[in-house]
């Protein structure tokens, strides 16, 4: 180990080592320096904010690394959770059953997934562009049912998804894992993951080995749309109220999740475990920085650095460790 | 200087000898140049032509030899001093200034200048059309270059190096980057040249091309010249035997006959523009072999069978029934496979890794519980591991993603995906583009087996020594439709190099 060739060996195991676990190791460092600085961070309070806060990020977060996995995006995810939220909220106050409106809200989420999914995987409009559009168009609809209004008076019922606690764990933390565990599992171990992953690392291969990539890229945007809807339900049955911009600005902190977790473990790669990591950091980040008392207006500018540093150093990592 | 009976030489190189550390790249070389030939250069990559072009263009200087111009012995140390002497050297990347316009290219750092001192682009337009011999570039000559197809950049820059009184010129690899009609322009060009009393070293391996644009051919082969042969006495298989340094039939494994059964009838089948009225059968245990220049529609072909495209009209018959393939699904339900040319973009999936690639076309296979879509990673390595050894590919374990393996690895994972999958008809593109020798031969020998065993094998290649080595029958193609059929025992490589150029490299291009 002490010629030349050696180190240099070493010293590129160092970075290929940074590389796959360094947003572990920063997410780690990040805790461990909350905790010794900041009594506050470690006190049980916070950890249950902290389960609360990570929740429903990390669904909408989910939902959209099955459409990055396969090189899509999905801009549309907050509108979806919004009128999602709006025709559930509407539904019970006209006296439907939270379950028959929850049903209802769901299929909502998953049509709009639907029609990205055509207009995107077959009828080929750029995913930027449709997301954009349909996006903007459901937000829409979302002003007009509501006329720009917040709904107020939810049932009590329905706050048990977002405000109830089993055993001291909250609720939509308990959903929120089963969600990862389910996407998790369908990823890794599923034939359909296993294609999409294919259509992922190269779609001409995937389709010359008889995978239909325009089906499973409309798939993708139906578990984005169908994520986007149950992350909506957990938003409004936590606040028992609905309104037009209630998930947009999830859709920046979803990006940077899922950008760090494609710099985490398999470089340049999106995957569940990485978007998790990238959920916790962008979480433990923005709750540390809230006990520091830095003033909120700052954290939207400390999200899109994180996200600038994500994108840059999966690239950068991943073609460090190809060369 | 003895006086010779044959034509001057313009540029003549005298036992040239070059060592590189460790290695000797040329040894006692001997090449000449006369005025209004074509001489080809050809040789394997390493053979040594392109540290003799870099000798002659002074970016090398030999260890020994001599290189004499018009019977002068010349030391040529740098490219200026052969610019001077009248050799010229166009290389595959053109040197073109994209913004700049066509005249300016031409002259590019030689501009003339008016009366005031200027740079003129009016006089320099008027001083290509006093370039004699220039070539009709077919565009504005105040055009931006950028702006000129890859054939009119050719010709941009042969007019510079004739506006350099060029007399020797070197163009290595030119139709790489040409379209079929291009190269035939191209062709023109050189003819034209050779009129006008220019020499041409033509450099490439498409020995089709050089068949009939040379006049001699000058075969390199580690390091030493191994011949030179006139057009009267050009043989292809003794040029070949030259290349390869041994006999063909040595070369590919031993051919076994093919069962009765057919199991493909292809009828009139036709796509436009590519591919009209495509007729033939396969049998089991067959090897059918498709000759044809790039651009004749044979890649297009296969990608119908394989439903990669769609088809416009026209029958597949596999195993006596009808059958419709739109897509490489329905393909791969019949069990047709197709190892195709663009491997690195449609063969594998880089990130992933050899199992994975290996067991993409039959994850059926690796199921977990009865029909459930769950994948069992043990089975995944059950499944994947005798293919790997079958095809012998070298990775260090299941688990490495392809991109770290070599070209001829990476062509047996695409293989195997398909012998994983079963395939009983298997269409190979190229099988050995891009491939060491060594993986060549190992894939040779993996298509004969597949043969013997009863698969039916389609497999295209530019190289007509591997079409004649291997196939059982061979198809011609050319623009679209099949032109002739030859038994492959029979097949002559001359007579089939001859029926994959009559129809089209000689004649004008068609236009539709």
């Amino acid at each position: 180990m002490t010629n030349g060739n050696g180190k240099s060996i070493n010293r590129s195991d160092v970075f290929i080592f940074l590389g796959r676990y360094g947003t572990v190791v920063i997410l780690l460092a990040m805790i461990a320096i909350f905790s010794i600085l900041m009594p506050a961070f470690r006190s049980g309070t916070n950890l249950y904010n902290l389960g609360q806060q990570m929740s429903i990020l990390s669904i909408f977060a989910a939902g959209m690394t099955c459409c990055l996995k396969m090189g899509d995006f999905d801009l549309s995810i907050g509108a979806i959770a919004a009128i999602t939220g709006i025709v559930i909220s509407e539904m019970m106050l006209a006296g439907y059953s939270i379950p028959t409106s929850i049903i209802v809200g769901i299929l909502v989420g998953v049509v709009v997934g639907l029609l990205n999914g055509l207009l995107v995987a077959y009828v080929g409009l750029s995913a930027f562009v449709c997301t954009l559009a349909t996006m903007s168009v459901i937000l829409g609809m979302a002003m007009a049912i509501t006329k720009g209004i917040s709904i107020w008076g939810l049932p009590e019922t329905y706050g048990i998804i977002g405000r109830g606690d089993l055993a001291g764990i909250p609720n939509r933390f308990i959903l929120m894992i089963v969600l990862i565990a389910i996407l998790w599992f369908f990823h890794g171990f599923t034939t359909t993951g296993r294609r999409m992953e294919a259509i992922g690392g190269n779609a001409n291969a995937a389709r010359m080995s008889g995978i239909n990539v325009e089906f499973n890229r409309l798939l993708g945007y139906l578990l984005s749309g169908l994520c986007s809807a149950i992350a909506g339900i957990v938003l409004t049955s936590t606040v028992l109220s609905a309104s037009a911009l209630q998930g947009t600005h999830y859709l920046l902190d979803a990006f940077g999740a899922c950008f760090i977790g494609a710099a985490t473990l398999r470089i340049g790669q999106f995957h569940i475990l990485g978007t998790f990591v990238g959920v916790l950091i962008v979480v433990v980040a923005i709750n540390g920085l809230l006990i520091l008392m830095v003033p909120g207006y700052y954290t939207d500018m400390i999200k899109g650095i994180i996200l600038l540093l994500a994108i840059f150093f999966s690239g950068v990592a991943g073609r460090f460790i190809k060369s | 200087m003895p006086a010779s009976a044959k034509p001057e030489a313009i540029l003549e190189v005298k036992g040239i000898i070059k060592d590189f550390p460790g290695q000797r790249a040329l040894d006692r070389v001997d090449f000449d140049v006369r005025p209004g030939e074509v001489h080809a250069l050809i040789g394997e990559n390493g053979a040594g032509k392109s540290t003799l072009i870099k000798i002659i263009a002074g970016l090398y200087q030999a260890d020994q030899g001599e290189i004499l111009v018009d019977g002068v012995r010349q030391h040529i140390t740098n490219p200026r001093e052969s610019q001077a002497l009248g050799l010229a050297f166009i290389h595959q990347e053109l040197n073109i200034v994209p913004h700049l316009s066509v005249a300016e290219n031409i002259f590019l750092g030689r501009y003339p200048r008016n009366r005031l001192g200027l740079v003129s682009l009016a006089k320099m337009v008027k001083m290509v059309q006093n370039i004699s011999d220039a070539l009709d570039v077919g565009a504005d000559l105040r055009m931006p270059a950028e702006r000129l197809s890859v054939i009119a950049q050719w010709k941009t820059i042969i007019n510079r190096t004739l506006a350099q009184n060029s007399r020797v010129i070197f163009m290595d690899e030119p139709t790489a980057s040409l379209t079929y009609a291009e190269v035939n322009d191209l062709f023109r060009s050189i003819s034209h040249l050779k009129e006008t009393g220019k020499a041409i070293v033509y450099i490439s391996h498409r020995m089709e091309e050089v068949f009939n644009i040379a006049d001699r051919v000058t075969v390199i082969k580690d390091a030493r010249k191994v011949g030179t042969a006139d057009k009267a006495n050009m043989d292809l298989a003794k040029i070949y035997q030259m290349m390869l340094g041994r006999e063909l039939k040595d070369t590919f494994p031993g051919k076994f006959p093919p069962q009765d059964e057919v199991c493909l009838e292809v009828k009139n089948l036709s796509r436009a523009p590519a591919v009209h009225n495509v007729s033939f059968n396969l049998r089991r245990g067959e090897v059918l072999g498709i000759a044809g220049i790039v651009g004749s529609g044979r890649t297009e072909l296969v990608r119908l069978l394989f439903g990669a495209d769609r088809k416009d009209s026209g029958e597949i018959i596999i195993e006596g029934r009808k059958v419709d393939i739109n897509s490489p699904e329905d393909a791969i339900r019949h069990r047709i496979a197709l190892v195709p040319e663009e491997r690195r973009r449609e063969g594998i999936i880089l990130p992933m890794d050899v199992k994975q690639n290996i067991t993409l076309a039959s994850l059926e296979k690796l199921l977990r519980w009865l029909k459930l879509p769950v994948l069992s990673p043990s089975k995944e390595r059950g499944v994947a591991q005798p293919f790997v050894d079958a095809t012998d590919i070298k990775s260090s374990s299941l688990n490495q993603a392809v991109e770290y393996l070599s070209g001829g690895n990476q062509q047996k994972v695409v293989l195997s995906k398909w012998l994983c999958s079963e395939a009983k008809i298997l269409i190979f593109d190229e099988p050995t583009r891009g491939i060491d020798v060594g993986a060549k031969f190992a894939i040779y020998d993996l298509i004969r087996d597949l043969a013997r065993n009863g698969t039916a094998v389609i497999m295209i290649s530019s190289d007509l020594v591997e079409v004649v080595g291997m196939a059982h029958r061979i198809l011609v193609m050319a623009q679209g439709e099949i032109k002739a059929e030859l038994q492959g025992d029979k097949t002559d490589l001359g007579e089939l190099l001859e029926l994959c150029l009559t129809k089209e490299m000689c004649a004008p291009p068609k236009r539709k």
